[in-house]
């Protein structure tokens, strides 16, 4: 039986950290050579127990949605892109969730970026978004939707300061339900 | 959630998640398809209410219609 535990597990973090570090001094030439096959190969993945869970006790139609896009999707003109580094930019920006889709950009460089450039709602489907809540099959958008860059190989950052910083802004936001996209 | 690579997701644990088949970047399907692009957030959305187990997973059925997405000299249809 899976363990349900409400709010997430840090206990993996110190032991990660000192992995991490080992690690990565060996694998960082592999990276800056873009050989992240082989750099990953020995990478300190972590696995978990626990499964967070909280259920959802209202309908769609009343709903508060924020949406969470690891696609790097950045504001041309407004936003730096997202850094390319070995161990991964750990920045998190911030889109106004009726934002014209035309005028972000990715700065993903471990994916595909024709497509999102072709359709930015091939990542983060903002009009199919917005029709739902026209036809009141979702409740509202969330003033704030959530961008970073996938590739990330501080797992302890991500757990320490990432998600709980798009956490807090969610609570702030008074989201009911978010829609966590990877890439 | 989202993902494209079960083995990837799983030890992740998250709540809840979609198994969709589709290319890495390109989790709602090929650019310019609205009608699958709604279908699979609809459903998505869907999934939120209809999983009642943590860890539960419902897969989707679509698959990737369009040109094959090249990316570091692979042609990608579906994961990564």
């Amino acid at each position: 039986m899976v363990a349900v535990s409400p709010k997430a597990d840090v206990s993996w973090v110190q032991g990660f950290r000192e992995k991490w570090r080992e690690w990565f001094q060996g694998a960082k030439p592999l990276l800056e050579a873009h050989q992240g096959p082989a750099a990953f190969k020995t990478y300190p993945f972590v696995s978990f127990s626990q499964t967070p869970w909280s259920p959802l006790r209202i309908p769609l139609s009343e709903v508060c949605l924020a949406v969470v896009s690891t696609a790097g999707l950045y504001r041309k003109g407004i936003d730096a892109p997202f850094a390319d580094t070995a161990e991964g930019d750990p920045r998190v920006i911030q889109l106004p969730s009726n934002i014209d889709p035309k005028s972000l950009d990715t700065a993903h460089t471990h994916i595909p970026q024709e497509p999102i450039r072709a359709d930015v709602n091939v990542a983060l489907p903002f009009d199919p978004l917005r029709d739902l809540v026209k036809e009141k099959k979702v409740g509202s958008l969330a003033l704030r939707f959530f961008s970073f860059v996938g590739y990330q190989t501080r797992a302890d950052k991500v757990a320490l300061e990432m998600a709980p910083n798009i956490a807090a802004a969610m609570v702030e936001d008074e989201v009911t339900l978010a829609l966590i996209v990877p890439v | 959630m989202m993902g494209n690579v079960p083995a990837r997701v799983e030890p992740v644990r998250p709540p809840r998640w979609v198994y969709i088949r589709f290319p890495r970047g390109a989790m709602f399907g090929e650019p310019g398809n609205r009608t699958k692009q709604r279908r699979v957030l609809e459903e998505t959305l869907e999934a939120a209410k209809t999983i009642q187990e943590p860890g539960g997973k419902v897969e989707m059925p679509y698959r990737w219609e369009g040109k094959p997405i090249s990316f570091r000299g692979r042609e990608i249809t579906e994961g990564p």
